[in-house]
């Protein structure tokens, strides 16, 4: 039924989008955002499929779907930096890994076959269910550093005010060179899938670097701008950008996360994330389809 | 200079660097808000094809809904980039030089990659 609100002439080419086409994207850009923001996930993992759905191309809904997570991430990341959360020096060391990877993700989306970006959208998209639902109910039981702990030759140490504690906390990275080659892996998966893959950068920095949540979401979102910028001037550059789907999609994620933070406080967070398990599981389902049946 | 004061210095230019987010992601939701309703009502071949950063420039001084929006996706790209210089400017205060050539590095990776898709 959606395909014939939107007809083709191919890909790379201009298309015709209707007003109802569009009015559809921008209500589910906002039901992206929204649930992206109540399950901590972005909005990129749930838009591309809506949007494949309705019979976008996936090359152009990943374009799309890059420049709305930039929108998403500096708004958070606004308010991460102002309150001190976010590392910059962790970020920015990252960030050479990340958006290193997003070169390679993007260049890689030029090539691969639309079936193999399908398979490998469902494999990440699986996984960010599996974090999410591993993120259930975790503590933190990180040991602090000593005060004259040495700083290390790269200094990312850092503190930042545990209001749980009433004080300032101070943390240490462990292991900088394991987190930053997982750090390129997600990196990749960002600029090829045209997602923030905040699902990759769990393992690297809550795990392997031994980073409290805070920082590590807000580190994370200080990335996330950057490395999508590498891979969106890229897809600019290309053609691959309709203004028609970036327009309704950067807003309506951005509008619907916005909505998402402010009612999130009185929703029961964790019976929504039970719900969204059989959501991602449909979606996992639709993108293994389309990878099979092309 | 003393712990104190450059810890000061720090977060004053972190204060600056979520003021240049903000002012960013509001600018360009404002504008593509203005845009959207053109957008959406009309439909057309016209205004779906690919968005390119000089047509985006050359539309500005019209004024008109497209250029508006596009100008509106530009504001969105070009945030995190003034977020790097921004970082730089930071860790070239604090007489960081590692930081700082790691800042600029990124700044270079991000360049390429645009300068290759461009050729």
């Amino acid at each position: 039924m959606f395909r014939q609100l939107v007809s083709w002439t191919g890909y790379g080419e201009d298309m015709t989008l209707t007003t109802g086409f569009e009015l559809i994207i921008l209500l589910g850009a906002v039901a992206a955002g929204l649930l992206g923001s109540l399950l901590g996930l972005g909005g990129g993992v749930l838009i591309i499929p809506m949007l494949t759905a309705l019979g976008v191309d996936i090359r152009h809904a990943i374009a799309a779907s890059i420049v709305a997570v930039i929108a998403t991430s500096c708004g958070a990341a606004s308010s991460y930096v102002r309150d001190g959360l976010a590392n910059i020096r962790l970020g920015i060391f990252l960030c050479v890994a990340t958006t290193s990877g997003a070169l390679l993700g993007a260049v890689l989306n030029g090539v691969l076959p639309a079936r193999a970006l399908f398979l490998i959208f469902a494999a990440v998209l699986g996984w960010s269910g599996v974090v999410m639902y591993r993120k259930r109910g975790r503590t933190l039981a990180r040991v602090e550093p000593p005060e004259d702990a040495p700083a290390g030759r790269l200094r990312l140490a850092g503190r930042f005010y545990d209001p749980t504690l009433g004080r300032e906390r101070r943390y240490a990275p462990q292991r900088p060179a394991l987190g930053f080659s997982l750090m390129v892996g997600a990196g990749t998966v960002s600029g090829l899938l045209g997602i923030g893959s905040g699902a990759l950068k769990v393992p690297a920095m809550d795990v392997a670097m031994d980073l409290p949540i805070k920082v590590s979401t807000a580190t994370s979102n200080f990335m996330i701008g950057i490395t999508g910028l590498a891979s969106a001037l890229v897809y600019l550059q290309r053609g691959q950008v309709l203004l028609a789907l970036v327009a309704p999609i950067a807003l309506g994620v951005t509008g619907g996360a916005a909505i998402g933070t402010r009612i999130l406080p009185r929703l029961p967070a964790a019976r929504l994330r039970s719900w969204f398990v059989v959501i991602l599981a449909l979606l996992v389902g639709q993108m293994l389809y389309k990878a099979v049946a092309g | 200079m003393s712990a104190i004061t450059r810890r000061e210095e720090t977060r004053q230019v972190e204060a600056r660097i979520a003021l240049i987010l903000r002012t960013g992601v509001i600018a360009s939701a404002v504008l593509l808000t203005v845009s959207l309703p053109w957008i959406v009502v009309r439909g057309g071949s016209h205004q779906t094809s690919s968005l390119s950063v000089g047509e985006a420039l050359r539309r500005l001084p019209a004024l008109d809904p497209r250029g508006m929006a596009a100008l509106g996706v530009l504001i969105l790209v070009i945030t995190p980039i003034l977020q790097l210089l921004a970082s730089a400017f930071l860790f070239w205060r604090k007489h960081d030089r590692l930081y700082l050539g790691l800042t600029l590095l990124v700044c270079v990776i991000v360049a390429t990659g645009a300068l290759f898709a461009a050729a």
